[in-house]
C-alpha cells in the first residue's frame, strides 16, 4: 500500500480485530467519517472467518489482512510495517473504539506541533460520551499505572489541555512511523494492555514524547468478564516485571527488582491470609514466567541499550514516586484487588460465604482447623527455627551452593570432581531469589511440606463426589504419624514424599483416565510435561519418588484393567514412563557422576531406616515412636475400611485401587525392613519410610471414598451394619484427630530443641587457620551428612572441611581412589587391626574424628544410634586419637598425628612409598607445616609456600593449579590418590581449581533442558487454561 | 451379596491380617552389632590382616620404695612369628620421667629379649611395645628376690579387669599395677571380694581413681583389704581403658615364699581351662572362682588327665564373691566342702558353670614351705625380715615358688608359647576342651623338631621341653596351651600362659 502525495502527512489507521468474527459498524463508520485527507486503512483480523466483506462495505479502500496465525495484538500490529510504505503515522485502533470525525486530524496536528512520538486521545464512555473512561497514564517505578482521570468521571472539559503522560491506554494511539520502526514495534511477548506501557517506555528511552490530546476524542466499549479480568491481572503482573526488567539500566534495575520482590512477597502473604490463593499464584507465576524469559530479556536489553538517549534518572523523574500499588492498597483504592479496606468486604465476605453454605462451610472449617492445629503445633519451630539434625542441614551462602553445582569440584569425602546435583543448583537459585535469606528458605522448605502434602491430598480427592470425602481423606492424612516422625527424625526426603506423592498419584490417575479422574484429563503433552517436571524437581532431592510413582502406576493399571479402554491404558503408560524418563533425563549429568549402575541403584534405593528392627504391627501404624499413642495409630486403618465394606460401583473400584496402593506400600515397607528386598535383588534396598508414604496416601485416598459410599450405596448392607461401620470409622477418625491435637501441644511435634552445632563448636574453625577435615562416623540416621558404608556394624563415614557439614554434604558422588583409601583406613581402624588409626588418617588432613551416636545433644529429644561395641573398642584403643570433652551424644577425638590438608615439610619426607597403610602406620607426619591457610572458597586458597613439595589432601585432579609467583604448577599424584605440587620458589601462592569445559557444557545443557521442560509444562498448562479446561 | 464379592471386599483387610499373623512367626535375624561382634578381651598375636602389633606391659620395671612397691627386674621377650625381621619400638612410660624409646631388632621366627633395667631405673615403669608388622608377641620374665615368674603382656586395653586371687596377710603383699596407654585419662573404680565377707567392698578412696593418660599407678590392695587369705579384685574403668597387672609376694616370714606377677584377665566366661597343675609333696593347688555378676553361680570343678575328665566337685559362688576350691591328694580325702581330691600328680582343671553365669577362674600353684600367718612353718623354714639396706637371701637349694594365674576362657587351634631361657625343662600342657579327639603338633622355632600329640576328649597331655625357645602349637580342633616351670632347687615357680593367634578359633 502506498500513499498519494498530499499536503498532510500520510497516516495509516491500523484496526486490529481480535478473535471476533464481526466488527462493530460504529467503529468502521468512525473511520469512514474522518475528515483527514491523507488516510489509508488497514484492518488486521485475528478471527477465524473473514470480515473483509463487512469492512469493504463501509470502507471500500481498506486493506483487510487475515492474521490468525498471530498470537496476540502486538504480533499482529507489527505486521503493518510489511504492509505499508511511506506512512508518517500509524493510528492503532482497538476494535471497540469509535473515532470522532476530527480525532485523527487533531492528533496529527498536535504531533506535528509538539514533535511528539506517541499520542493518545481522550477516551469517552461508549454509551455515555459525557463521561471519561481514560486519558493517559502515569506509572511508578514498578510499571504500575495510575490514571490521570477516574474512570467514569464526568467530562466538564476540566482536563482539556494537552498533557504529557508516561503511557497511553490502547484504545486509539497515534505513533510516529519512524519511531515505531526504531523501536522495533510492539513486544510480542507481552499480552494485554501493557504493550503500550512497553512501547511508550522504550519511546521515551529513545527520546520520544508521549502526549494525551483531549481535543481528540474517541468512544470505547470494553467487555469484562471474571475470567478475562483474572487473565488480565495475571498478564499485567508478569508484563510489568518483564517491562522493567527490559527497560531499566543495571543501576536502577537491581534496587527496583529487589523492592519488587519484597512487595511481591508481601502480596503473596497477604493474599494467602485473605484466602486469595489465585492471586498469590499469579504473583509467583509472574516471577517464574519472567525467569524463563531471561534470554529474551537479555536480548531486548541489548537492543534498548543501543537506542538509549534518555538516562534512567530522567525517566524516573517522569514516574510516580513510591509504589502506586502499595499506596492504593493502603488507601483502599486498588481497584477491587487486594485493598486493605476491602478485606472486610471481600476476604471476610468470602469467608462468610464459605462458612454459610453446608459442605463448603465444613470444608472451610476443616481447613481452618487443620491450619490452626498445624500452626499451633509448629509454633516453636516457626519462632525458634528448626535445629540442624539429620537431613535438616544448614544452608550455606548462595555462592557456595551455586559453586557446588557449577564449579566441578565438591568438598565431600576427599573431594570429588564433576557436576554437582541439580538440587544444589535449585537451592542456589532459591537462595539468590531470596536475597540470601537462607535460614528463611530452609524453614519454608521444611515446614511447608506438611501443608503442601495436605493440599495435595485435597486435590487428589477432588474428583470424589462428596466434599466430606475430601475432608475425611485430608484430615486423616494430617493425622498420620509419617510427617511428624520424619520431622522428629530429620528425614527431609520422607517429608518431600509426603508433600508430593498425592500430587503425583493424581497425575497418574489422570493419565490413566481412572473413573472421575478421566474427566479432568487434558492433553497428553501437558500431562507428560507436568508429571515430568514434578518428578524431576522432587527427584533432585528425593529420587525415590520415581520408584513410588511407577509402583503406584502399576497398581492403578492393575485395578483399572477391564474398566478403562486399552487406549487409556496405553496413554497412561506412555505418560508415566515418559515422565519418569524425562525426570531421569533432567538428572542425567548427576547420574553420570554417580558412576556405575550399582551406585545409581544405591542412590535410588537405599535410605537409612528410622528404626533398625520393626514388625508388621509397627508398619501398619506407620512406625510411631515420638508421635501419638501406639494404640491410637491403629485408627486410620479402620477409617479406610468403610468404603471397602460398604462401597459399590466406581466408589468401590476407587477404594479398591487406593486400598491396594496402601497394601503394596505396607508390603514394600515390610519386606524392606525385613531385608527381603535386599536378598531378592542381591543389592542393598531400604525404602521403608518412602513406601509407607505410598501406603499413607493409599489409605487416605481410600478413606476419602467413605462418606460417598455411605450416603450413596445404602443397599449393600443392612442399616445396622452400615451404622456400626460408620460409628467405628467416625470414632477412629476422631481419635486420630485427638492424637494430632495432643501431638501439637508441645509446639514442635516433639522434635529436638537443640542441635549439635553449639556442642561441637570446637570443631569449627571455618576459614581461619590450617586446612583440615572432620571425619564423621556413625549410623546414617544420626549423621549430619551423607556417608559411605564402612565395616559390618552399620556404620557410615563422611567428611567435612573445617567444621560442620551443610546441605552440600547430603549428596555424595562416586567413590574415587581417595574415598576408597579413606574408607580402607577407617575400616582398618575399626577392625582393630591397628592402634595408630590417626596416622592412617593423617594424609587425608583429618584433624577430628566425631563419633555420632545421637542426632541431637544429650539434653534434647533425638534419635539414638549407639556405635557397636566392637567399633567402639577399636576406637577407644587408638593411641593417637585423644577424646575431647564434648556432649555425650558425640565423642570427638583429636588426631594427634594429623597433617594439614595443605602442608609442606621442613625436612624431606619420603612420600613416594606412603600409599600403603602398612607404611603409613609407622610414619609420623604430624610435623608437617600448614600452608595456604587463607581460604577464599572450596576451589581457591591463598597463602605462602616455601620452595619444595606442597601436599594437598584432595583427590588428584589435573585441573588444580598452584600459582607461585608467575608460574602455574600442575599437580602430581601423592599417597596414591592425593596431589603434590613442586613449588619452584617461596612466596605468595594461590591454589585454585579450573573448571573443566565439559562441566560447563553439561551444566548448560542441563539448565536448558530444565527450562525447556518447565516452559513446556507452564505453556501447556496455560493453553489448557485458555481453552477453558479446568486445571 | 455373593460370596465372591464378600471375598473381594475382605481381601485387603484379610491381607493385612494375614501379614500380621505371620509376622509373629518370622523371627528377624538380629543385625545387632553388639551381639554379632564380641569384644576382644583375650590376648592374641595379631593376625595377617593387622598392620601393627601392639602390646601393653604394665609392669616393666619396679623399685621398692619406702612408700611401697616391690623390687623387680624385668626381661622383656619379644617374639616374631613372621618370617621377615622387624624393628620393634618400645616406649618406656613412667610417672616420674619422660617417655623413653628403645628399639629392638627381632629376626623372623625367633625371640629377642631386652633387659629393661638397662634403660631405666625409675620406680615404676610400664612398656608399650609396637611393631610395624603383624605376628609379634611380647611377654616378660620378671625376677624378684622371692622368685620369678613369666607373664605375657596384653594385646588389649579394656574397661574391666579381674584378679581372682590375692593374699593380704602379714607375710604377703598384693599390688595392682594399672597402666593407661591411651592419650586420655582413665577413671577407674576398684572393688574387692574376699573369703571372709559376702559381697563386694569398694573403698571410697579407690572409687574414681584417676590414671593419667599414658601413665601408670600402683595400688596396694593390702592397704585397703587387710589380712585376707583370698581377695579378688574387679577394676572397672568408667572412663577410658586400662591394662592391669597383679603382683603377689610372700616374704617367707611365715614360711611360704614366692613371687608372682601376672596380667589380670579382662574376660568372664562360663568355662575356664587350666591345662596344667602339679600336686605332690611341697606342691599345692587351689582353684579360685570369682563371680562378678548379680547372680549366684553353680560351678563344677573337674580334674582332667590324659584319659579325660576325672574327679569333680560342685560348689556355689555368691554374687560378687569368691570361693576357693583346694585340690588335695587322694590320701587326704575327707568329706569337706570345696575340696577336690585326686590321685594324679600332674593334671588339668576345667571350671564350668552349669547355670550360664559368667565367672572368672584362677589357679594358685605353690611350692615349698606352706606356712602362713597363724599356721607358721617350722622355725627353720622361716625367713628373717630384711631390715634397712640388708639384702634378703633365700636358702640355697630349697624349692619354693608361687604362681597365680587365670586360666583360658576359650580355646584356639593355634597357640604361641614363649618359653624363657630357664634352667631345666619346662612342662608344656595341651588340653583338649572338646568332646572329640584332637591331633596337635608342636613346632619349635629355630629347630627342626616337631611333636605330634593325640588327645582324647577333654584330656590333657604334658610334654617336657627345654627352655629358651618359642613354640607354636597347631591342632585340628580347639585346645588350650600353657606351661609351668619350677626353678630347680631354687625359688621360682612360673606359669607360662599360651597366647592365641588371632583368628585361630
Amino acid at each position: 500500500m502506498t500513499f498519494e502525495s498530499k499536503l498532510v502527512p500520510p497516516v495509516v489507521i491500523v484496526l486490529v480485530v481480535e478473535h471476533s468474527d464481526t466488527c462493530r459498524d460504529e467503529v468502521l463508520e468512525g473511520i469512514a467519517g474522518q475528515d483527514y485527507e491523507n488516510l489509508q486503512v488497514v484492518v488486521l483480523h485475528r478471527g477465524q472467518s473473514s470480515i473483509e466483506q463487512q469492512v469493504k462495505s463501509v470502507l471500500p479502500g481498506a486493506l483487510v489482512k487475515e492474521v490468525s496465525a498471530s498470537n496476540n495484538f502486538g504480533e499482529a500490529a507489527n505486521q503493518i510495517e510489511k504492509l505499508t510504505h511511506g506512512a508518517s503515522f500509524y493510528l492503532f485502533l482497538d476494535d471497540g473504539t469509535a473515532l470522532a470525525s476530527d480525532s485523527l486530524s487533531v492528533l496529527v496536528d498536535e504531533a506535528l506541533e509538539s514533535n511528539a512520538g506517541i499520542l493518545g486521545p481522550k477516551v469517552l464512555d461508549w454509551d455515555d460520551p459525557s463521561r471519561i473512561t481514560s486519558m493517559g497514564l502515569l506509572v511508578d517505578a514498578f510499571g504500575v499505572e495510575t490514571a490521570f482521570v477516574e474512570a467514569g468521571e464526568l467530562d466538564q472539559q476540566q482536563h482539556d489541555r494537552v498533557r504529557e503522560a508516561f503511557t497511553v491506554t490502547g484504545e486509539a494511539v497515534l505513533v510516529r512511523s519512524d519511531l515505531f520502526k526504531t523501536l522495533g514495534g510492539f513486544d510480542p511477548k507481552i499480552l494485554g494492555g501493557e504493550q503500550y506501557l512497553d512501547l511508550c517506555w522504550r519511546a521515551q528511552i529513545a527520546g520520544g514524547r508521549i502526549l494525551v490530546v483531549p481535543r481528540a476524542t474517541v468512544r470505547n466499549r470494553k467487555e469484562f468478564s471474571p475470567e478475562t479480568a483474572s487473565r488480565a491481572r495475571r498478564h499485567s503482573m508478569r508484563n510489568r516485571q518483564h517491562v522493567i526488567a527490559k527497560c531499566y539500566g543495571w543501576v536502577h534495575l537491581v534496587p527496583v527488582m529487589v523492592a519488587a520482590l519484597l512487595l511481591s512477597l508481601f502480596e503473596v502473604a497477604y493474599s494467602l491470609v485473605t484466602l486469595r490463593f489465585g492471586h498469590s499464584r499469579d504473583v509467583l507465576a509472574a516471577w517464574g514466567w519472567n525467569l524463563l524469559q531471561t534470554r529474551q530479556v537479555v536480548r531486548s536489553r541489548r537492543q534498548i541499550s543501543r537506542l538509549r538517549k534518555i538516562r534512567d534518572r530522567d525517566i524516573r523523574r517522569r514516574q510516580a514516586t513510591g509504589s502506586t500499588r502499595l499506596r492504593n492498597f493502603l488507601q483502599g483504592q486498588i481497584g477491587g484487588d487486594v485493598a486493605l479496606q476491602s478485606l472486610r468486604s471481600r476476604a471476610v465476605g468470602q469467608v462468610s460465604t464459605s462458612f454459610s453454605a453446608g459442605p463448603r462451610r465444613a470444608a472451610s472449617l476443616t481447613w481452618v482447623a487443620i491450619a490452626a492445629v498445624l500452626i499451633f503445633g509448629s509454633r516453636h519451630l516457626l519462632t525458634q527455627g528448626v535445629p540442624v539434625y539429620g537431613q535438616f542441614s544448614s544452608f550455606p551462602d548462595t555462592a557456595s551452593l551455586l559453586s557446588s553445582y557449577w564449579s566441578g569440584w565438591r568438598e565431600v569425602g576427599v573431594g570429588v570432581s564433576g557436576i554437582g546435583p541439580a538440587a544444589l543448583g535449585l537451592l542456589g537459585a532459591l537462595s539468590w531469589l531470596s536475597l540470601g535469606a537462607m535460614d528463611f528458605v530452609r524453614q519454608i522448605l521444611i515446614l511447608s511440606l506438611v501443608p503442601i502434602g495436605l493440599l495435595g491430598m485435597w486435590r487428589l480427592l477432588k474428583p470424589v463426589d462428596s466434599v466430606w470425602g475430601r475432608i475425611v481423606g485430608t484430615s486423616l492424612y494430617a493425622t498420620l504419624p509419617i510427617s511428624y516422625e520424619a520431622l522428629f527424625d530429620g528425614q527431609w526426603g520422607t517429608l518431600l514424599l509426603v508433600a508430593t506423592v498425592p500430587f503425583a498419584m493424581r497425575r497418574v490417575a489422570e493419565a490413566f483416565g481412572v473413573e472421575d479422574y478421566g474427566r479432568q484429563s487434558s492433553g497428553i503433552l501437558r500431562q507428560l510435561a507436568s508429571l515430568g517436571l514434578l518428578l524431576g524437581v522432587v527427584a533432585a532431592f528425593e529420587p525415590l519418588l520415581l520408584l513410588l510413582v511407577l509402583v503406584g502406576s502399576v497398581v492403578v493399571l492393575v485395578v483399572s484393567i477391564g474398566k478403562i479402554s486399552i487406549r487409556a491404558i496405553g496413554r497412561g503408560l506412555v505418560v508415566v514412563c515418559l515422565a519418569v524418563a524425562v525426570a531421569s533425563l533432567m538428572h542425567l549429568p548427576w547420574v553420570s557422576v554417580l558412576g556405575d549402575s550399582e551406585a545409581v541403584l544405591r542412590y535410588l534405593l537405599v535410605r537409612s531406616p528410622s528404626q533398625s528392627s520393626v514388625e508388621l504391627s509397627d508398619i501398619l501404624r506407620f512406625l510411631p515412636t515420638s508421635y501419638g499413642n501406639s494404640w491410637m495409630m491403629w485408627c486410620p486403618l479402620f477409617v479406610a475400611l468403610l468404603p471397602l465394606l460398604l462401597g459399590r460401583g466406581k466408589r468401590f473400584r476407587l477404594a479398591m485401587m487406593a486400598g491396594l496402593l496402601a497394601v503394596i506400600g505396607y508390603a514394600l515397607a515390610w519386606v524392606s525392613h525385613r531385608g527381603w528386598l535386599t536378598d531378592l535383588f542381591r543389592t542393598e534396598v531400604s525404602i521403608g519410610e518412602g513406601a509407607l508414604v505410598l501406603a499413607g496416601v493409599g489409605l487416605c485416598w481410600c478413606a476419602g471414598m467413605g462418606p460417598s459410599a455411605f450416603s450413596n450405596d445404602s443397599d449393600l448392607a443392612p442399616l445396622f451394619v452400615r451404622r456400626v461401620v460408620l460409628v467405628v470409622a467416625a470414632t477412629s477418625l476422631m481419635l486420630s484427630s485427638l492424637t494430632l491435637l495432643v501431638g501439637s501441644a508441645d509446639g514442635r511435634w516433639r522434635t529436638p530443641t537443640n542441635d549439635l552445632t553449639v556442642s561441637l563448636s570446637l570443631l569449627d574453625d571455618r576459614d581461619i587457620g590450617p586446612s583440615y577435615r572432620v571425619l564423621w562416623l556413625g549410623d546414617q540416621a544420626v549423621l549430619p551428612l551423607k556417608g559411605w558404608a564402612v565395616g559390618d556394624e552399620g556404620l557410615h563415614v563422611g567428611t567435612s572441611v573445617r567444621g560442620h557439614p551443610d546441605i552440600r554434604h547430603q549428596w555424595v558422588g562416586a567413590e574415587n581412589e581417595g574415598q576408597r583409601q579413606l574408607l580402607n583406613a577407617v575400616e582398618i581402624g575399626l577392625s582393630g587391626n591397628t592402634t595408630r588409626m590417626g596416622r592412617l588418617l593423617a594424609p587425608f588432613g583429618i584433624r577430628y574424628v566425631a563419633l555420632v551416636e545421637r542426632s541431637t545433644p544429650s539434653f534434647s529429644a533425638g534419635l539414638d544410634r549407639p556405635i557397636g561395641r566392637g567399633a567402639r573398642q577399636a576406637i577407644d584403643s587408638q593411641l593417637d586419637l585423644r577424646p575431647l570433652a564434648t556432649d555425650p551424644s558425640v565423642t570427638v577425638l583429636i588426631n594427634e598425628s594429623w597433617l594439614s590438608s595443605r602442608s609442606q615439610f621442613g625436612s624431606p619426607v619420603r612420600v613416594a612409598g606412603l600409599d600403603e597403610p602398612g607404611e603409613l602406620v609407622v610414619t609420623d607426619l604430624s610435623f608437617g607445616i600448614p600452608v595456604l591457610s587463607d581460604r577464599r572458597s572450596s576451589t581457591e586458597q591463598h597463602g605462602f609456600v616455601d620452595a619444595g613439595e606442597v601436599l594437598v589432601a584432595d583427590t588428584y585432579d589435573p585441573h588444580w593449579r598452584l600459582l607461585v609467583g608467575d608460574e602455574a604448577v600442575l599437580p602430581d599424584v601423592s599417597f596414591g590418590w592425593a596431589m603434590r605440587f613442586e613449588s619452584p620458589s617461596d612466596g605468595a601462592a594461590a591454589l585454585w581449581y579450573r573448571r573443566p569445559d565439559s562441566i560447563a557444557d553439561r551444566a548448560i545443557v542441563q539448565i536448558v533442558l530444565w527450562i525447556v521442560i518447565a516452559r513446556l509444562a507452564v505453556s501447556e498448562r496455560r493453553k489448557t487454561s485458555t481453552h477453558g479446561v479446568p486445571a | 451379596m455373593s460370596f465372591l464379592k464378600v471375598l473381594v471386599r475382605l481381601a485387603l483387610p484379610g491381607l493385612i491380617a494375614f501379614g500380621f499373623l505371620i509376622d509373629d512367626r518370622i523371627q528377624v535375624v538380629s543385625n545387632n552389632g553388639d551381639e554379632a561382634t564380641g569384644l576382644e578381651t583375650e590376648n592374641a598375636v595379631p593376625g595377617s590382616d593387622s598392620l601393627t602389633s601392639t602390646w601393653y606391659c604394665p609392669t616393666a620395671h619396679s623399685r621398692e620404695l619406702d612408700t611401697g612397691g616391690v623390687d623387680v627386674r624385668t626381661e622383656l621377650i619379644v617374639s616374631n612369628t613372621a618370617a621377615e625381621p622387624t624393628r620393634v619400638t618400645i616406649y618406656l612410660v613412667s610417672p616420674t620421667s619422660a617417655r623413653r624409646l628403645v628399639h629392638l631388632q627381632v629376626p623372623g621366627l625367633s625371640s629377642r629379649s631386652l633387659e629393661i633395667s638397662d634403660h631405666t631405673s625409675d620406680e615404676l615403669v610400664s612398656a608399650l611395645v609396637e611393631a610395624p608388622i603383624s605376628g609379634v608377641a611380647a611377654s616378660r620374665r620378671i625376677h624378684s628376690v622371692f622368685g620369678s615368674d613369666v607373664a605375657s603382656c596384653s594385646s588389649v586395653v579394656a574397661k574391666s579387669w579381674y584378679v581372682t586371687s590375692g593374699d593380704t596377710q602379714a607375710d604377703a603383699m598384693s599390688q595392682l599395677v594399672v597402666y593407661n596407654p591411651l592419650p586420655i585419662d582413665a577413671v577407674i573404680d576398684l572393688s574387692f571380694a574376699s573369703e571372709a565377707e559376702v559381697g563386694s567392698y569398694a573403698p571410697s578412696e579407690l572409687v574414681g581413681l584417676v590414671v593419667p593418660a599414658a601413665n601408670t599407678i600402683l595400688v596396694d590392695i593390702g592397704a585397703h583389704v587387710r589380712r585376707r587369705d583370698v581377695v579378688s579384685t574387679a577394676v572397672k574403668a568408667r572412663l577410658g581403658s586400662v591394662v592391669v597387672d597383679h603382683i603377689q609376694t610372700f616374704n617367707g616370714s611365715s614360711g611360704r615364699v614366692g613371687f608372682s606377677t601376672k596380667l589380670a584377665t579382662a574376660s568372664t566366661s562360663e568355662s575356664w581351662y587350666h591345662p596344667v597343675a602339679l600336686l605332690g609333696e611341697n606342691k599345692r593347688v587351689s582353684i579360685m572362682i570369682f563371680n562378678p555378676t548379680d547372680l549366684v553361680a553353680d560351678v563344677e570343678v573337674i580334674v582332667v588327665s590324659d584319659e579325660g575328665k576325672g574327679e569333680s566337685v560342685v560348689t556355689s559362688v555368691g554374687s560378687y564373691d569368691v570361693t576357693e576350691v583346694q585340690v588335695l591328694p587322694k590320701e587326704e580325702e575327707k568329706l569337706v566342702a570345696n575340696r577336690l581330691f585326686t590321685s594324679l600328680e600332674s593334671f588339668g582343671i576345667i571350671v564350668e558353670t552349669s547355670d550360664g553365669v559368667p565367672i572368672v577362674s584362677g589357679i594358685e600353684l605353690t611350692s615349698g614351705p606352706k606356712g602362713s600367718p597363724g599356721k607358721e612353718s617350722p622355725e627353720q623354714e622361716l625367713l628373717p625380715i630384711s631390715e634397712g639396706e640388708e639384702e634378703l637371701r633365700l636358702p640355697v637349694g630349697r624349692n619354693s615358688g608361687l604362681s597365680l594365674t587365670t586360666g583360658a576362657p576359650s580355646g584356639s587351634r593355634d597357640w604361641l608359647l614363649v618359653l624363657p631361657d630357664v634352667p631345666g625343662e619346662v612342662l608344656v600342657a595341651i588340653e583338649n576342651i572338646g568332646s572329640s579327639k584332637v591331633s596337635a603338633s608342636v613346632i619349635r622355632y629355630g629347630k627342626r623338631q616337631r611333636y605330634e600329640v593325640k588327645l582324647a576328649s577333654f584330656a590333657t597331655e604334658h610334654l617336657r621341653i627345654a627352655g629358651g625357645t618359642t613354640i607354636e602349637v597347631n591342632s585340628d580342633s580347639e585346645v588350650v596351651v600353657s606351661a609351668i616351670h619350677q626353678e630347680p632347687k631354687g625359688a621360682g615357680l612360673s606359669s607360662i600362659s599360651g597366647i592365641k593367634f588371632a583368628g585361630g578359633s
